[in-house]
């Protein structure tokens, strides 16, 4: 599904986000970073439907104000950093939830829901918990379970909310394998908030920089190697290095001096 | 959560229904069921029918409303401290209750018109409803939470009003207003069961064709927007649909605390989160509780009686610490 904003404007209480203009393409993924109040989160909002916005947003070429609740959440789907409640679920159950966009108004779940529920299990690999209620698992675990709801949904583009924060390097590994079978097999379009600059690097292929809700700088994602105006906005000295074994160089952070922590 | 939910769910039900001839024969006078249905005539068939059994319903159906309103309030905000009266609506019915028994006195009535303090009660608890509605949804725009805010607060100000007629009504009816806070089925008879029982027959298979939704909103509110509903529009139903509930039930009953937020909190801990399960469970317990605790009232004091308010809110406070103990246990 080809995602395309164009002039979008959102302003909740006194701060104002935009204009914001990008084309995501099908199975690529846009990195949003800017510090922290810089808008990223209300835009991924915006971009759900969450926010009251102005301006075009057009999921292959249809506009997403024209659509239904349960339309547009078949079309895309929110991965919040958070969810407030659901632990008492078992994982098959709140899997299931994800049908609600298919399902009919009394929410009867048909076979072939119960079977994409099943195939999204297997594929992020909680098949194993699914009688564990969500409380019992760690956080890595649930993520992988939260993905598992995303993909029963079967939502053509997924809006991430920094999905690393909780997690383990490990596990993190593990989630975006996940993310990039999803991307691979099901064309599934990625927009990812991340602090991270290195993981905005190594998974999105464009990027979108945001500061006091307005665009600085965008385009392919090798312009986050620039690390002067990186720096700049993060308030950071900043450098690109080459590491053996990578495709892409990390930004590193340069320590302004370590001597002072230092014990003589 | 029970392993077998489903079993459990069954054993309620059938509790449920087991607890209506348990208390039936229960009372200052124990009438044998048996004789009383071979007799069809007799004094203690006449007790049953005409003063036993519209009580015993009434009791039955009003536990399964105070359940049912619990569970959705709590799916609402989506916190377990949720019960019928959160949102200031019963403290609306108590007001116009109390208005109407204390200008009635003021007025001279000696009698007051029938179904005049149900009548108070209901405009109350609309007015209540209205402002609640309204002020949420304006605080709702500046933020969260508007709606819970909003019924806090009005429960306070309805409860302040209320002390302040108490204070300013005469000994005899401020007394009267006490009786009628406590909660009671004393005096019910058969024309009161239809309006609460017919609500109860159209909210009860409503709020279950609602129940994936209903599991939705208990995820928070973008979560649930995300993967198609509507929350505003699910918002809205559950409010009116709980506010009519507790404002039919307290305007025939007065408020009686306690089962609206032990049923919801009791069939969690047995049948879990869903509300397929949750909803039917929290009504057959509610309902259960209810007629147990109002044939314990009638028993303690016999042949006087206790408000049934008072039995459940006795009982309620320590089976409910007691559940939390066990939850946090298990």
């Amino acid at each position: 599904m080809d995602l395309r904003c164009h002039q979008l404007r959102c302003h909740t209480g006194s701060f104002q986000l935009g204009p914001v203009d990008f084309h995501l393409p099908p199975a690529s993924c846009l990195a949003l970073v800017g510090p922290n109040g810089s808008g990223k989160s209300t835009l991924l909002r915006a971009l759900s439907g969450l926010l009251p916005s102005t301006g075009e947003i057009l999921l292959d070429e249809h506009a997403l104000g024209g659509m239904g609740t349960r339309q547009r959440a078949r079309a895309m789907c929110l991965l919040p950093q958070q969810e407030e409640g659901g632990s008492a679920f078992c994982v098959e159950d709140y899997v299931l939830l994800g049908r609600h966009a298919h399902v009919g108004l009394f929410g009867h779940y048909s076979s072939h829901d119960r079977a994409v529920a099943v195939e999204a299990m297997e594929r992020t690999g909680c098949l194993p918990w699914r009688a564990r209620r969500l409380d019992t698992l760690s956080g890595g675990e649930r993520q992988l379970v939260r993905l598992a709801a995303a993909l029963a949904q079967e939502a053509r583009i997924l809006l991430l909310d920094e999905p690393g924060t909780f997690l383990d390097p490990g596990q993190r590994r593990r989630l975006w394998e996940r993310l990039q079978a999803a991307r691979r097999d099901r064309g599934l379009g990625l927009v990812l908030v991340t602090h991270d600059v290195n993981e905005a690097l190594e998974h999105g292929d464009q990027v979108l920089a945001l500061e006091q809700g307005r665009v600085v700088r965008q385009g392919a994602v090798d312009l986050l190697l620039e690390a002067d105006w990186v720096g700049r906005l993060f308030q950071l000295p900043l450098k690109a290095a080459s590491v053996e074994g990578r495709q892409r160089p990390l930004l590193v952070e340069l320590s302004a001096s370590r001597e002072g922590s230092q014990t003589p | 959560m029970n392993s077998h939910p489903r079993l459990i769910l069954a054993l309620v039900l059938v509790a449920s229904l087991a607890a209506l001839p348990l208390a039936l024969s229960q009372g200052a006078l124990d009438v044998p069921l048996w004789q009383a249905l071979r007799h069809p005539q007799s004094a203690d068939a006449l007790l049953l029918w005409e003063l036993r059994l519209p009580r015993v319903l009434l009791g039955w159906g009003a536990g399964a409303t105070l359940a049912l309103a619990g569970v959705l309030l709590q799916a609402l905000f989506r916190n377990p401290l949720a019960s019928p009266y959160t949102l200031g609506i019963s403290s609306g019915a108590a007001l116009g209750a109390a208005l109407v028994l204390a200008t009635g006195s003021l007025a001279g009535l000696a009698q007051l018109p029938p179904g005049g303090v149900q009548a108070g009660a209901w405009a109350g608890s609309l007015l209540a409803a209205l402002l609640v509605w309204a002020l949420g949804r304006q605080a709702d725009r500046q933020g969260g939470g508007g709606l819970l805010l909003a019924g806090v607060a009005l429960n306070f100000t309805f409860s302040s009003l209320l002390l302040l007629v108490q204070v300013l009504a005469d000994p005899s009816q401020s007394l009267r207003i006490l009786r009628w806070l406590m909660g009671g089925l004393d005096g019910a008879a058969w024309a009161d069961l239809p309006l609460p029982l017919l609500l109860l027959a159209v909210a009860a298979p409503l709020c279950w064709a609602l129940a994936r939704s209903l599991d939705l909103l208990s995820l928070g509110e973008d979560s649930a927007h995300s993967r198609g509903l509507r929350v505003g529009l699910l918002r809205g139903i559950i409010f009116w649909l709980s506010s009519t509930l507790v404002a039919t039930l307290v305007a025939s009953t007065g408020p009686i605390g306690f089962v609206g937020l032990m049923a919801p909190h009791a069939a969690r801990l047995l049948v879990g989160p869903g509300h397929r399960r949750l909803l039917p469970a929290a009504m057959a317990l509610g309902a259960t509780l209810l007629v147990l605790c109002d044939a314990l009232a009638r028993r303690v004091i016999a042949p006087a009686e206790l408000p049934v308010g008072v039995v459940t809110a006795c009982l309620g406070g320590p089976l409910f610490l007691l559940m939390l103990v066990q939850k946090r246990r298990a």
